[in-house]
């Protein structure tokens, strides 16, 4: 994915599944194997739970209101409801060495929880809502170590990348436990290898010298259960799913080589075919072979699986690859050419030795290099296999940052709003208070917004800018990504996905800075003018949107799209939550009646545009 | 001390002193603040003579004072997509962005643009190579804009109106013009108004050149005819009228009218490599002896070249000639300030460029003193006549040795470049000196209709003794001046196209059958901005190297392995090999050349192999001219005591 962490838009519009940040591993192209998940249908997966635990349907914690998380009835969610005498931490059934986490969690305001690895390490877990300098107790934070009644080490995340209280939001962390040799004596500490909160990273290779403050247990072990923090505040908990790593590793041995000569249509060609030399060699690489292109390589020889279970084998190759075990094809790369492109094949292999062969076919591409075999199995971590010499490394360019000025700071350039869609005629726009979005300009689509910093242009202004896009540099929450005006026959005609440009009956006729640099964009109608700006109104992490058309003629057809969604959920205090609890959504005053509606497996939130005495005008606020 | 150098230039005849371009044309460079990036993508005049620069990062910069040694900067208007092209009309600003035409106004006169407005959009595919130029200003208040072709491996106009020259009014009105544009960054008018292009060598691009476009006009790349069946498009030309190879490009025109050849072509890496903005000398005389002539930029050579034009048979045609080389980065815009002083606006990012600043601005200032240069080449019945800026010296000037002609052509096909094809001699029989003793007229065979003409002139010097300061132009003779005596036209096959380079002891591109295997393969890439990806690599001596050279780029380049220190020098023969460097894949026969590869296509790649020479730190360097100063890396050999495999 080009740098951006949310989920793509056209999934939540397309595939009915649930769909956030962190369930990657639910990605129907397999690139990795399934996590394991905790279940949440009961508490069995916890050991010995305090009464202050229990598993719920649904959470709704109102935003303004402190510390108190409301649920409902069921099964999915896992909820933590401290009370004065029953507040325990939870600790999980499973222990763990190295672990991969990722989870959702919820907070109501002002409340404060934790996730210990090993019930000894501390991410802290905290309502840092709005803050713009956050330390080691802020949300993210890798919290402080205590001894003698001192502080030590702790560290703040690197941005504040926490959401509104109430929203769900996505903690993933990659966490290597602490190493002892034969004797008990620690000789590497425990380290944080990676921390995201929201898609954004916050830590990257963080040692721990210890337990830190507040941890279950004092002393340091390779093993030990995972613990959710339950004496401090509510917290609610969802899709949590681990990895679980050892030391077992796939040994590969008796390694023999082919190398033929010449363009070949696929792998099947070359059985009948004499190769131009072969022998033996001790690890697989690309480069046995000295030319850039028009051969093939075949590797086989010996797989030594040191568990029984699911391996996941990725071939990425400059050329077309296949990978076999045991006579049978598990990786089919037969259309591959690009590195950066891998296939994957998902094998069951029984502990022990294995036969494998391995094709690589290079006809043409000359320009490209690059063979690698990877592959993750049970309780082992992504690993290569292949040499280290037979992957090209790059270093990346120097970043081109965006830097937001005491005025709002605009900057056009090319934006991803999912895997597939580049879209050209959009702006982005930092406000001066640290809350940004995309917009574009063709369809008036309020794209995305993110607090923090403005942009990396890098990806433009780097040599020639070969993707001529820009990349926000904060969690980026995407909002409609189709237009957000449309003439409709009737309240239930299809929304549009674009703008014709050549129509003209929605035209883009730019933008005025207001006084102090804001852009009003600026749109024709077929009967008069659109004035669109977006602004940040509150203290909050909000951006308002105030919509005003001056229309020649009365107009019934005309709407406008708040939002769109998998679900849209009207809140007991008037505002909406948009794919449950990712933003939320207040209407100021309508002078219409908001339009729920489905289309195609979507919903969508419409006001008309209703003019009175030739005004008609929105106005609205996202919150996250 | 200055005293004494005066009083030698009153005693030596001028002739004696070494004269170079500074002497006439003087490069002055404006100080830019250091927080400013100002990659130039457009220069604009105001009406109250501050200079607006609008730059590949998105800003628009306005000078005040741009004449005076340190202007000052102002930041006008921000945030816009590559604005590579500006333009000042009726108070505001107009510019180019990679999606539409922008009006940039300032209502309430604070200094910076309020008001963005949007002339006119366009799709884009999202490829980089998609860049928009302009707007040209039309005398009625309508405005010209080209786009260029996106690179998918090849040009290729992926969306509406990619590879055309628009019209567009005011009021977002668009009228399709003309079509077959590759790379379209440099356009402007000639004297009379006309509307000219600056192409650059690609595919379908023999080499460098310029094109009169007026409406329904085909420049060359088949590319923008997809949209050739659109309504409002004014041709009809099918893309699949456009086999692979045509041959020669004239010929073809002949059978198809809306085909216009180039009228003239600057021959690819002798008149630069990456023609760019066209400017023609409207100052009458204020910026020296060329009035009315064409000024054309090229960017990767870093250099101005200069063109005269004439119209035969209703057609342009014409010469060019160098002028002046010397800037400090890649020039892409050059406008006349108000002090009839060329101010030229530069970035090297990514397209790297003789001049090695990234970016930069100068102003190119004519001294006062005239030099003696070819002022014209006219085509005239059965030869040519040559205008000097001052008399000649009658007694050489009347010999017909003193000139030497070649002509010769680029082939029209889809592969990227060209070599030099049909190169023959003319045979001068007479030349007749004017009156005024300011023209020769040359009578001579072997003209060739549609071909280029190269015309050098050796040992002339003026009246007063001066020699020439630039002795060569190449004029490109679409077609015959009334009287021509048509000779017979030269074989059209491309059998001359032989790989310019032999498989030689520095060329071997097959493993020497008595290795086994290599002892090191070396794998070495490009990267975008002219930079292989490897900048060092280390090989014992006596070590059996193959070094396969992948050419990912999407321009021409070899790999030449020189004598330790040596790059600088082959470079620069390289760059001196001038017509015959297309024969020799711009490879120079020295001896401080090692090894090398041939001129590689884009996407194409060639292994070489040789064992190592003696310990010691030698270069590679790509040779293709212009490239040298930037496109190197080393290669170090150890001795082989402490050499470890």
């Amino acid at each position: 994915m080009r740098y951006l962490n949310y989920c793509p838009l056209f999934l939540l519009f397309w595939i009915t599944i649930s769909c956030s940040p962190s369930d990657s591993s639910e990605n129907p192209s397999l690139s990795y194997l399934p996590s394991q998940t905790i279940s949440l249908s009961e508490m069995a997966a916890f050991k010995e739970p305090a009464a202050n635990w229990t598993i719920v349907a649904s959470v709704y914690a109102n935003r303004k209101e402190e510390r108190v998380i409301e649920t409902k009835l069921g099964t999915g969610i896992l909820v933590n409801q401290p009370q004065e005498n029953t507040k325990g931490n939870l600790f999980t059934a499973f222990e763990h060495g190295d672990l991969d986490l990722e989870l959702d969690f919820m907070m109501p305001k002002s409340s404060n929880s934790g996730v210990y690895l090993q019930g000894r390490y501390e991410v802290q877990l905290f309502d840092s809502w709005g803050k713009d300098d956050v330390r080691f107790s802020d949300c993210g934070g890798i919290y402080q170590r205590w001894e003698n009644e001192q502080g030590f080490e702790g560290v703040a995340p690197r941005t504040n990348a926490s959401y509104a209280p109430g929203l769900w939001q996505q903690l993933s962390i990659k966490f290597e436990a602490p190493r002892f040799d034969s004797s008990g004596k620690k000789v590497r500490n425990a380290m944080f290898r990676e921390v995201k909160l929201n898609g954004i990273v916050i830590h990257e290779n963080v040692a721990v010298s210890g337990p830190t403050r507040a941890a279950a247990f004092e002393d340091e072990q390779p093993s030990a259960p995972l613990m959710f923090q339950g004496d401090h505040g509510p917290v609610a908990f969802r899709n949590i799913r681990y990895k679980r790593y050892g030391d077992n590793r796939i040994a590969l041995s008796d390694i023999s080589y082919e190398h033929y000569e010449g363009k070949f249509q696929g792998a099947d060609t070359l059985t009948t075919l004499k190769p131009k030399n072969s022998g033996n060699t001790d690890s697989i690489s690309y480069q046995l072979v000295q030319q850039p292109q028009d051969y093939a390589l075949v590797f086989s020889g010996n797989l030594s699986a040191p568990t029984a279970g699911d391996y996941l084998m990725t071939l990425r190759s400059a050329g077309a690859s296949w990978l076999w075990i045991d006579d049978k094809i598990v990786v089919d790369n037969g259309e591959g050419n690009r590195t950066d492109k891998p296939g994957h094949g998902k094998v069951q292999l029984e502990e022990g030795e294995h036969q494998f062969k391995l094709i690589f076919n290079k006809p043409g591409w000359g320009w490209r290099q690059g063979l690698a075999w990877e592959y993750e199995g049970p309780e082992i971590p992504v690993t290569a296999l292949q040499a280290s010499n037979s992957m090209p490394k790059r270093s990346p360019p120097p970043p081109h940052v965006v830097q937001i000025t005491s005025q709002p700071t605009l900057q056009r350039g090319f934006w991803w709003v999912d895997e597939e869609t580049k879209k050209t005629h959009t702006v982005a726009v930092g406000l001066p208070s640290a809350v940004n979005y995309v917009y574009d300009l063709p369809s008036g689509a309020l794209l995305a917004g993110w607090g923090g910093n403005f942009v990396d242009a890098t990806q433009m202004w780097h040599s020639r800018g070969e993707d001529q896009s820009l990349t926000a540099l904060g969690g980026v929450v995407p909002f409609a990504a189709s237009p957000s005006f449309a003439k409709l026959a009737s309240s239930e005609a299809a929304w549009p996905d674009s703008v014709d440009l050549e129509s003209g009956a929605f035209r883009y006729i730019g933008y005025q800075l207001a006084s102090d640099g804001t852009p009003i964009f600026e749109y024709e109608l077929p009967h008069g003018t659109l004035h669109d700006q977006i602004d940040r109104r509150t203290e909050e992490r909000s951006l308002h949107r105030e919509i005003s058309a001056s229309l020649n003629q009365p107009t019934s057809d005309w709407y406008c799209l708040l939002a769109e969604g998998s679900e849209i959920e009207h809140l007991p205090d008037g505002s909406y939550t948009v794919d449950d609890h990712r933003y939320y959504l207040t209407i100021d005053e309508a002078k219409s009646t908001p339009i729920e509606r489905e289309e195609d497996g979507k919903t969508q939130l419409l006001l008309p545009l209703i003019a009175q005495d030739g005004e008609a005008n929105i106005s609205y606020t996202i919150i996250w | 001390m200055k005293r004494l150098i005066l009083l030698l230039s009153i005693l030596l005849p001028q002739s004696l002193l070494a004269q170079s371009e500074e002497d006439y044309y003087r490069i002055e460079t404006i100080p830019i603040p250091d927080s400013i990036v100002l990659e130039v993508g457009g220069l604009a005049f105001t009406d109250d003579n501050k200079l607006g620069v609008s730059t590949r990062r998105g800003e628009v910069w306005l000078l005040g004072e741009p004449t005076s040694v340190r202007p000052t900067f102002s930041r006008f208007a921000h945030g816009l997509h590559e604005p590579l092209g500006l333009a000042y009309r009726n108070g505001a600003f107009y510019t180019t962005q990679r999606a539409e035409v922008t009006k940039l106004t300032d209502t309430n006169n604070d200094g910076k643009a309020d008001r963005y407005q949007s002339i006119y959009s366009w799709p884009l595919s999202g490829n980089y190579h998609e860049y928009s130029y302009g707007p040209l200003f039309l005398p009625n208040g309508d405005m010209l804009v080209t786009l260029n072709l996106a690179w998918i491996g090849y040009g290729e106009s992926l969306v509406k109106w990619r590879g055309w020259l628009l019209r567009i009014s005011e009021d977002g009105e668009m009228t399709p013009i003309a079509t077959g544009l590759r790379s379209p960054a440099g356009f402007g008018f000639d004297a009379e108004g006309e509307v000219f292009y600056g192409e650059n060598q690609g595919d379908w691009i023999g080499s460098g050149r310029i094109t009169h476009l007026e409406k329904g006009d085909f420049a060359g790349n088949p590319a923008g005819l997809n949209w050739s069946q659109e309504p409002n498009s004014p041709l009809n030309l099918k893309r699949e009228m456009i086999p692979d190879s045509v041959g020669l490009m004239h010929e073809f025109a002949k059978n198809i009218s809306s085909v216009k050849p180039p009228t003239v072509w600057f021959p690819h890496t002798i008149m630069g490599i990456s023609t760019s903005d066209i400017l023609t000398d409207t100052t009458r005389g204020g910026f020296g002896p060329f009035a009315g002539q064409m000024f054309v930029g090229d960017q990767g050579h870093s250099k101005v070249m200069r063109v005269f034009l004439e119209k035969i048979n209703g057609e342009y045609q014409g010469a060019c000639f160098p002028f002046r080389e010397g800037f400090s980065s890649g020039i892409l815009r050059m406008r006349w300030g108000p002090d009839d002083n060329m101010y030229v606006g530069m970035t090297s990012r990514g397209w790297a460029s003789t001049g090695k600043e990234p970016y930069g601005l100068q102003r190119l200032v004519w001294t006062g003193k005239t030099p003696f240069e070819i002022k014209a080449i006219r085509a005239v019945a059965n030869g040519f006549e040559l205008e000097f800026t001052m008399p000649v010296d009658e007694s050489v000037a009347s010999r017909a040795s003193t000139y030497s002609i070649t002509n010769f052509i680029y082939s029209y096909h889809r592969k990227y470049g060209s070599p030099i094809i049909n190169q023959q001699g003319c045979q001068v029989h007479s030349a007749e000196v004017s009156v005024d003793r300011t023209k020769v007229r040359l009578h001579m065979d072997g003209l060739q209709e549609g071909y280029i003409h190269e015309i050098k002139v050796e040992g002339l010097k003026s009246a007063s003794g001066q020699s020439l300061l630039h002795n060569v132009g190449y004029y490109t003779l679409n077609n015959f001046a009334e009287g021509t005596e048509v000779t017979a036209p030269i074989a059209q096959n491309e059998t001359s196209e032989t790989p310019p380079c032999e498989e030689s002891e520095k060329r071997v591109t097959e493993m020497p059958s008595e290795w086994e295997k290599p002892d090191l393969v070396i794998t070495v890439g490009t990267e975008p901005g002219l930079k292989y990806d490897l900048s060092s690599f280390t090989v014992a001596e006596g070590d059996k190297v193959q070094i396969t050279f992948n050419n990912n780029d999407d321009m021409l380049h070899n790999l030449v392995v020189t004598e330790p220190n040596a790059a600088d020098q082959v470079g620069e023969e390289a760059m001196n090999l001038g017509l015959a460097g297309t024969d020799r894949g711009y490879v120079p026969i020295m001896d401080e050349v090692l090894f090398h590869t041939c001129i590689l296509q884009p996407q194409t790649s060639e292994s070489i192999y040789f064992v190592a020479p003696p310990a010691g730190e030698y270069e590679f360097v790509c040779t293709f001219p212009g490239h040298y100063k930037v496109m190197r890396g080393k290669m170090v050999i150890t001795s082989n005591e402490t050499a470890s495999r």
